[in-house]
Order: C-alpha cells, then sequence, then structure tokens
C-alpha cells in the first residue's frame, strides 16, 4: 500500500515527538522559566534587598579585588542592574609558572557586592540560574554531551513542527476549534489549538536555540578555516588575547568617567560587564561591555582602555552580515532585551509550548489505549510511554516546588547547600517517576498531580514562616516581586489541582465502567 | 499601554475573523451571516490584525513592534478562544 505524503508525516511527527518529548518538556519548562532568572534568583535570596548605582558599585567592587585579589590574571565585574540588586564578581587567579591551572571551587574564585563593595551574607544558592543552564547544560552530565542531546531535541523538535503543520489539514478551518469532554478529539483540538496560536514562536524559539549552539553541531566551517576553535572565537570576539604582565605596578583610572564616555557613545545604554585585565600592572586594561537589555542583538559592543591613563585603545563592534544575523538569533531566543510587556509575552508563549508538548504526550497514549489488543494490560511500550509521560508532566514541576521549598528550608549553613537545592528537585522528580512505576496508571495521575499542587501551594506558606518579605508584606511595601511569585505559586498550584480533578473524574468513569462491566459478566 | 491597546486591537481581530466562520457565527452572534457579511467580516478581521502591526510599530519601533505584534496575535487569538467558550459554555 502507497502511503500518502501526508500520512508519512503524521508518521514522522508522531515518533519524532514521541522520542524528544520528555526532554522537549523538561526543556520548555525550564527555559520558559529563564525569562525570569533574574527575578527567581531575586526570591530565592531574600536577604538582598537595596539596589544600587551601577557606577559606584563598580567603583566599589574594584576595591574590593585590589584589597583581595591584586595579583588576579583578570577581574570580572557585573555590576547592579534594574533586575539584579548586587555585584557579581569573579577573577581568574594567578597562573603559576610551570603549574596548569587548577580546577578551584566556584566561591574561591567569585564573590556576591553590595553597593559599597561588601560581600553580602546570603543563602547560598545557584537561583534562576541553574533553571536557565538546565534548559541546555542540563545536569549530573558533561556539558558537552548534555549540548549534543539538548541539540538532536531541538533538531527533531524542528522536525516535528514542520511535519506537524503539513498533518495538520485545516489550520485555518479549526483554528478556534477547541471541543471540551470528547476523550481523544479534545485532546487533539487542545493540542493543535496550542500549536497553532503561538506558531511562530515556536518555530523561532526552536531555530534560534539550535544558532545559539551552532559552533559545536556544525564545526566543520570553523574547522576548515582556522587552526582551532580558539584562534576563530579570538578573531570574531577580540580583546582576549593575554598580554604578560610587565612588572612596573600602576594605578588604575577611576572607572566611573570610562563607563560614563561608553554609556554615552552606546546612546546611554547601561554597562552590563567590566573585564580587568592585569590589575595592578602597566600593562592594565579595561574593557566595558554595553548591557544586553537595550538592543535585540545580543552581542553587545565593548570598548578597551588603557587602565593606567584611561586612554581609549579599542573600540568593538560586532562587524559582517552573519554575525548581526547571528547575534539578533541570539538574542531573540533569550529574550533579554524584552521589557516587562514582551518578557510576559515569552513567558505565556514559553507555557502555550509547555502545554503543547505535554497534550502531544498524552495524545500517544489516548489515541493508542482504544485500539490495544487488551486495553486492560498494555505492552511494555506503552506502559514505559505512559509512565514517563506522568513523571514529565507531573513529575517536574513537583521537582521545580522542591527546588523553591529547599531554598527556604535548608539550614544556611549547610555544606555544598546550593548543589543540595538541586538534589531536592531530582530526588522529587525520581521520586514521582518510582511511584507511577508502581501504581496503577490512572491513579498515579491523580496523586502525582495532586501532590505537584500540594508542593506548589506549600511555597508560600513556607515563604511566610521563613522568611520576612511575602504576598501580604508585598503588597503594603510595593514589594511587587514578592506579591507575584506567590501569585505564581498560586495559579500554577491552581492549574495542577484542576488537572488532577479532570484526571480523578476520567479515572471515576473508568472505574465505574469497569465495575459495570465485571457485574454484567457475573449476572450473564 | 501599547500592549493592551495592540492587544485589544488583536482581540478585535481575531473575533471578527472567529464570527465570519460560518461554524462558529450562531454562538459568536447568535445567527447566521449572509455570505458578503460574511466576506466583510473577514477583511474587516484582517485590517485590524494590520492595525495592531501598526499600532506596535508606531509605539515600540519596527523590530521590536514586529516581534511584540506576535506576542499580542497569540493573546488575542486565547482572549477569543476563552470568549468562544464562555459564550457556549
Amino acid at each position: 500500500m502507497k502511503e500518502s505524503f501526508r500520512q508519512s508525516m503524521a508518521w514522522l511527527h508522531t515518533w519524532t515527538g514521541l522520542l524528544f518529548g520528555w526532554l522537549l518538556f523538561a526543556m520548555f519548562v525550564t527555559g520558559t522559566a529563564a525569562y525570569f532568572q533574574h527575578e527567581i534568583s531575586r526570591w530565592m535570596r531574600p536577604e538582598l534587598v537595596a539596589t544600587a548605582d551601577p557606577v559606584s558599585a563598580t567603583q566599589a567592587a574594584i576595591t574590593y579585588l585590589r584589597t583581595r585579589e591584586p595579583d588576579a590574571e583578570s577581574w570580572f565585574i557585573t555590576p547592579p542592574s534594574a533586575r539584579n540588586p548586587v555585584t557579581e564578581v569573579f577573577w581568574q587567579p594567578k597562573k603559576v609558572e610551570g603549574q596548569p591551572p587548577t580546577r578551584r571551587k566556584r566561591e574561591e574564585t567569585s564573590a556576591t557586592l553590595d553597593g559599597h563593595g561588601h560581600p553580602v551574607t546570603v543563602r547560598e544558592t545557584r537561583g534562576g540560574y541553574f533553571l536557565y543552564r538546565f534548559h541546555f547544560d542540563l545536569h549530573y552530565m558533561p556539558v558537552m554531551w548534555a549540548r549534543y542531546l539538548v541539540g538532536a531535541a531541538a533538531m527533531f523538535m524542528l522536525v516535528a513542527i514542520v511535519s506537524g503543520i503539513i498533518t495538520h489539514k485545516k489550520i485555518f478551518a479549526d483554528f478556534f476549534m477547541l471541543r471540551f469532554g470528547k476523550g481523544q478529539r479534545s485532546w487533539l483540538d487542545a493540542h493543535n489549538v496550542t500549536a497553532v496560536f503561538a506558531l511562530p514562536f515556536y518555530l523561532m524559539i526552536t531555530y534560534t536555540g539550535l544558532v545559539t549552539l551552532a559552533t559545536q553541531y556544525m564545526p566543520w566551517g570553523v574547522m576548515a578555516n582556522y587552526a582551532s576553535t580558539d584562534t576563530f572565537f579570538e578573531e570574531v570576539f577580540p580583546g582576549r588575547a593575554d598580554v604578560p604582565r610587565s612588572g612596573v605596578a600602576a594605578p588604575l583610572v577611576p572607572v566611573s568617567s570610562l563607563m560614563a564616555m561608553a554609556s554615552r557613545s552606546w546612546g546611554g545604554a547601561g554597562v552590563g560587564f567590566v573585564k580587568v585585565a592585569n590589575p595592578g600592572d602597566n600593562t592594565a586594561t579595561i574593557t566595558i561591555t554595553r548591557a544586553a537589555d537595550t538592543a535585540i542583538a545580543a552581542r553587545g559592543e565593548s570598548m578597551v582602555f588603557a587602565g593606567p591613563s584611561g586612554t581609549l585603545l579599542d573600540r568593538h563592534v560586532p562587524e559582517g552580515g552573519a554575525l548581526a544575523t547571528q547575534s539578533v538569533m541570539v538574542g531573540l531566543h533569550a529574550g533579554r532585551y524584552a521589557g516587562w510587556g514582551l518578557r510576559w509575552l515569552y513567558f505565556l508563549s514559553g507555557i502555550g509550548g509547555t502545554i503543547m508538548v505535554g497534550s502531544g504526550l498524552v495524545l500517544w497514549t489516548v489515541k493508542r489505549r482504544a485500539k490495544l489488543p487488551d486495553p486492560a494490560h498494555p505492552h511494555f511500550g506503552f506502559r514505559l510511554v505512559e509512565r514517563l509521560n506522568i513523571a514529565a508532566i507531573a513529575g517536574l514541576p513537583a521537582g521545580l516546588a522542591a527546588y523553591f521549598l529547599a531554598n527556604r528550608l535548608l539550614p544556611d549553613a549547610m555544606d555544598n547547600r546550593a548543589e543540595w537545592e538541586i538534589n531536592s528537585l531530582f530526588l522529587i522528580w525520581a521520586g514521582v517517576l518510582l511511584w507511577a512505576c508502581f501504581r496503577p496508571q490512572r491513579r498515579a495521575w491523580v496523586e502525582s498531580l495532586s501532590f505537584a499542587a500540594a508542593l506548589f501551594a506549600a511555597v508560600p506558606i513556607v515563604n511566610a514562616l521563613t522568611v520576612s518579605r511575602n504576598m501580604l508584606t508585598g503588597l503594603v511595601t510595593g514589594d511587587w516581586l514578592f506579591v507575584a511569585f506567590d501569585m505564581a505559586m498560586v495559579t500554577l498550584s491552581f492549574a495542577l489541582g484542576w488537572a488532577a480533578r479532570k484526571a480523578a473524574r476520567v479515572e471515576l468513569k473508568a472505574t465505574r465502567s469497569a465495575r459495570q462491566k465485571s457485574k454484567e459478566l457475573t449476572t450473564a | 499601554m501599547i500592549h493592551i491597546v495592540a492587544i485589544c486591537a488583536a482581540i478585535l481581530g481575531f473575533g471578527c475573523l472567529c464570527a465570519a466562520m460560518a461554524r462558529h457565527q450562531t454562538d459568536m452572534l447568535g445567527r447566521k451571516l449572509p455570505s458578503p457579511v460574511q466576506q466583510q467580516f473577514r477583511r474587516a478581521g484582517g485590517a485590524l490584525l494590520l492595525v495592531a502591526l501598526a499600532i506596535d510599530m508606531a509605539g515600540l519601533g519596527i523590530a521590536y513592534g514586529a516581534i511584540a505584534w506576535f506576542g499580542h496575535l497569540t493573546t488575542g487569538a486565547v482572549m477569543v478562544l476563552a470568549i468562544l467558550k464562555w459564550k457556549t459554555a
């Protein structure tokens, strides 16, 4: 029998979607959360309240680094911004001759400072940054492998989108088609509606996601033209070359006038990043990079100044059509330029993508259950998909809530505290997977979804009991971040609770009809 | 503010497009439309979506506005679907 083109596309859509569906679901959840990574980080470090002026904070950070790490190879400073109240600094320690650079712990080469250059005492956490990194680096595995895996998933996503568009016969005729309470038909409607409504976003986010790691996935262009990838990056993003120290000491000029000058030449845009190479030496340079929140293109311009004199040495603007295109694509993906309105639109589109992937996964089982030879005892593959669906769709949100709860409940002085927050996420996630494996499928859905809903409901309560900032105090003092976060937790809790109730109704109906059937059998 | 205005235009636009579809007319308007009127609704809907684009580009800049427009279209379509479900519930 010759298959039609559309049928073969439907096959492709079904199986590419299924194979990476669970990973894609996790990428959509954490990637969507990452649009608010700074806000999540602020919530997870409730001790930080005051904001500081970026220019004086940078100067204060330099004073701190001069006392603490005078011979470092270089200092890296991220000034405070509207979305992050503290100065983040890290440094590259001095290399010892003849010794390979030793791997050091994060806290040995970095610090978080307030506006006056004093280290802040704050609970150890990786905050929203972890969720951002997880959506392309995963966890507990080498980053390079993770990125190949994530890249393969994104490639399959692109295939699933294109084949999905071809499979969906009536994109326009069925545009507003959503029928409730019709089993498989309803799942298909939900999948279609979430897919079609934000289709341009999914195409953009998947394609640009691949572009962000294109040099890893398609290295051959670079390999053919450059001796090593380092030489390539050196040419594309100059200013990385290390100049040896001369040994002649020279003080740094105040950084404030340089920052003001850079900001003026970028039409008032803020400073995103300051790097000081060879600090304290007369070969010192200060590189100032434009903040990413003022232009769509992600790769900001930078200016290089001589450390002792403050004269402008170099001005770097990304050049060439290819680089500009890549820069805009990465910018579109990360959305760092987006203001509040657009950021929420990104976030809601991301939620749409999460529902699209989730409903697609469920649809796979709904469609096949009726056709099983013995629906009461499905084969192994079917059961595997069922259980993984529960683990992904209910388990990951539960893990996310556990991550937030762990942030409030783990003791401040705990060793490896930040890592244990992350472990909590995966422990709960794995727990839900195990639970789903040993419970009847329909019960497992109800229980896992209720569990996730309960954990999200617990977040505002535990927060109110452990720290002094919450929704109520926020409403009084205008601390909108804490109001919004609690609201988001309550909304997620309601949404998961609603899903649990729906699942419970289905379960009730199924047990009733099963009872009916067995009764008929016994009376017959 | 621009976001809200553009979303309103998108809701009106998708609302007209939805009302122009035979299967949703009774739900949206309570009656069937003759086909020339249906045609007018369709044109008005398309025009309103372009108006949303114009509002976005004028208010937020050409590039930024174009990106925001896609988000506003999504929001508008979701709202119209919500209205449709609410009217039939």
